[in-house]
């Protein structure tokens, strides 16, 4: 079997740090959450450990009912949902930005979403190995 | 510990708005970030208020100076880094690029 070009976690090691992507920008205006998204599908794939927020505009990523036949736009929405498909364990959105773009969690779509406050955002970043924004 | 680096003005972006409720530790301007160490700028309040929560904020002095900005209307509490500091700071730190 041809080599991995990336190291996987042997069975045993202590956790590694996770890398972490922040979404701060919203879907379609430019190619950064769906960037993203392939880099979360990635990482997912060689079983790297991975953390996933969405904060500022990057909140609008994850509201439902996103796509439309006349643009050529999918449903960039339900694709970061099936994150949970390849491993990841949660989506992480931003408590005050959500709030102050009167967005509600029931606006968003389904899967394992979880609202979290700046505070643990910071301790988020803090903690990862590497931190990419888009 | 993390260095953030803020490379856009914060006339145009919100970086530094979001880099700013986060940061610890160390905050580098560079680019069109240096913009934002500037006496008017839109981000001072913020800064200031880094500055007196103790996070080391820096602008990188070539950015400055690229920009006629050197030392002239800089806010206080921020201080310059040269291209070689900026590389230690690399070296010392974890990175996060707010772009």
């Amino acid at each position: 079997m041809a080599e991995l070009p990336v190291r996987l976690p042997e069975e045993g090691t202590p956790a590694e740090r996770p890398v972490l992507l922040l979404f701060r920008r919203p879907p379609y205006g430019t190619v950064f959450p769906a960037e993203g998204l392939r880099m979360a599908e990635a990482l997912l794939a060689f079983q790297m450990p991975l953390k996933v927020v969405f904060l500022e505009d990057g909140i609008f990523n994850l509201v439902k009912g996103q796509g439309n036949k006349t643009l050529g736009f999918g449903d960039l929405g339900s694709a970061f949902a099936g994150l949970t498909s390849f491993g990841l364990q949660e989506l992480l959105v931003v408590q005050e930005d959500l709030s102050d773009r009167r967005v509600r969690l029931e606006d968003l779509v389904q899967g394992p979403i979880r609202a979290i406050r700046t505070t643990e955002l910071r301790a988020l970043i803090d903690e990862a190995k590497v931190v990419m924004p888009f | 510990m993390k260095l953030h680096i803020i490379s856009r003005s914060a006339g145009s972006h919100s970086d530094i708005a979001a880099a700013s409720r986060v940061a610890s530790g160390c905050l580098l301007l560079i680019e069109d970030g240096v913009l934002s160490a500037v006496n008017g700028s839109p981000a001072r309040e913020l800064l200031q208020r880094l500055i007196d929560e103790g996070v080391q904020v820096y602008a990188l002095s070539e950015d400055l100076e690229a920009r006629g900005l050197k030392g002239v209307f800089m806010l206080e509490g921020i201080q310059t880094v040269d291209y070689d500091g900026f590389v230690a700071l690399v070296e010392k730190y974890e990175v996060v690029p707010w772009l």
